[in-house]
């Protein structure tokens, strides 16, 4: 791969690039992306991107954003940050930061908004905040549980874990636009995680209501029953789907330790992806390829990616404190 | 409490420990230090694709403060599934200062200018391929 850079009379910047296969000669690709002088990072992901692509025959996901949550300090004088960074874990922003937990984070389907659980009215409530500006909103702070938010595929929609006080918590979906709460679950089991299915007819989530906890769907229409997914084991939950609808991620209890497993939702095939003690939280990137996830080396917690053949990872480490809850943004326009 | 609640949502030990974060975090706050993420490779492919990544010539007025090549190399490496060929095998690109006249499309001059680099690292890339 040769490239270069270039100043147009515009202002703006140029990276130009040509992939050449070396025993062939073929030239596989020959590209220029523009921007300003600050995007020329992001540029130089989209290069990584088109490579990734003309070679493994996967789009690249490298000019992608990350949130998460960074914890620092040691207790009781705990602080949270809510952070966006680039894939790489490079130009981290900090779009939140509370006395109080933060948690769940998760993207819109457009990439301009996050949803996330704060404690920072000493209860759990969902908020979303645009990514850009910080610009936010309080979507639900309803007596007892208030979690889990996960956006419908067509971005109108959140699911969400919710638990009168007293009560106990069940799956809603609530509408931003015009605020109706419909309720998905009715069960004296705890059920939680709710995410949609990519045609946004279903969720999957996770529910005790067996025993022991595991994946399940369910229909958003009413009346709609749900079905069992998982039966390995006695503990699978945190469902994410991959983009394409194929594979169903999840923790997995694999002897004794907390593991990142990916279902075949066709054919029932499950495969664990992880090695450690402690794995949690996963969330695929947009091209269905990898998983980043949280992890807990010793007692500090850290990011990893896995591939999704188990081949290829990553360890995200922070610099300071623990980082959790990591959740991988869509493809950007 | 309603924490007491959300703090057996999942069973999990994690959210035991964080419930008591919860709890004690209520007390105050330490100032805040942002944490930088630093990439460690855990495991890859036992045949990466082998690529050379020939560092990016920077003519004059472009931003070369950005080492495109070195970003780029860092995802494909980082990816698992790729090995970059030693940069000091490179050869380094000497250009002379470009204006574009096509700020939108296509680089304006054909792309022979860097055919020499190109040819360089192809030789450089057979020769590196062959031998291991």
């Amino acid at each position: 791969m040769v490239g270069r850079t270039a100043a147009l009379d515009n202002g703006s910047q140029a990276v130009d690039f040509e992939l050449v296969n070396t025993l062939t000669g073929a030239r596989l690709a020959t590209q220029r992306f523009t921007g300003p002088s600050g995007a020329m990072r992001n540029a130089a992901h989209r290069v990584s991107d088109v490579i990734y692509q003309k070679i493994l025959g996967v789009r690249g996901a490298f000019a992608t954003r990350i949130a998460y949550v960074g914890v620092q300090g040691e207790a009781p004088a705990l602080h949270y940050q809510l952070i966006v960074a680039d894939a790489d874990g490079v130009n981290p922003h900090t779009v939140l930061e509370s006395r109080f937990p933060l948690m769940s984070p998760a993207w819109s389907p457009d990439g301009q908004w996050l949803a996330y659980v704060s404690f920072e009215t000493k209860h759990s409530a969902v908020y979303v905040q645009l990514v850009r500006s910080g610009e936010r909103r309080q979507v639900s702070a309803r007596a007892g549980v208030n979690g889990a938010p996960a956006w419908s595929p067509d971005g109108h929609k959140l699911a969400l874990t919710l638990g009168g006080s007293g009560g106990n918590p069940d799956i809603y979906v609530l509408d931003l636009a015009t605020q109706d709460l419909t309720r998905i679950t009715d069960d004296p089991a705890i059920d939680t995680e709710p995410e949609w299915t990519p045609d946004g007819k279903s969720l999957f989530f996770t529910s005790d209501r067996a025993g022991s906890p595991q994946i399940y769907q369910i229909g958003v229409s009413p009346g709609a029953r749900p079905k069992r997914l998982t039966f390995n084991g006695n503990y699978n939950a945190r469902p994410r789907v991959s983009p394409d609808g194929s594979q169903l991620a999840m923790v997995t209890l694999e002897n004794s330790n907390y593991r990142i497993a990916v279902q075949d939702l066709a054919n029932g095939t499950v495969r664990v992806l992880s090695h450690g003690r402690l794995d949690e939280s996963p969330s695929f990137a947009p091209n269905g390829a990898t998983l980043i996830y949280s992890e807990r080396e010793g007692s500090r917690g850290s990011l990893a990616t896995v591939s999704t053949d188990g081949l290829t990872g990553l360890r995200l480490k922070a610099s300071q404190g623990e980082v959790q809850e990591p959740a991988w943004g869509p493809f950007s326009p | 409490m309603n924490e007491s609640k959300g703090c057996n949502l999942l069973r999990q030990p994690h959210t035991l420990v964080r419930c008591g974060a919860m709890i004690a975090c209520l007390l105050g706050a330490m100032p805040a230090a942002r944490a930088e993420l630093q990439i460690e490779i855990t495991s890859g492919v036992r045949d990466p694709v082998p690529i050379a990544i020939v560092p990016f010539a920077h003519p004059e007025g472009a931003s070369s403060d950005l080492d495109v090549a070195d970003v780029v190399q860092h995802d494909l490496e980082g990816s698992g599934r790729f090995r970059a060929l030693p940069r000091e095998r490179m050869p380094a690109q000497r250009v002379a200062p470009i204006r574009s006249r096509a700020p939108h499309g296509r680089p304006s001059a054909p792309t022979t200018w860097w055919s020499a680099a190109l040819r360089h690292s192809i030789t450089a890339a057979r020769r590196s391929t062959s031998s291991s």
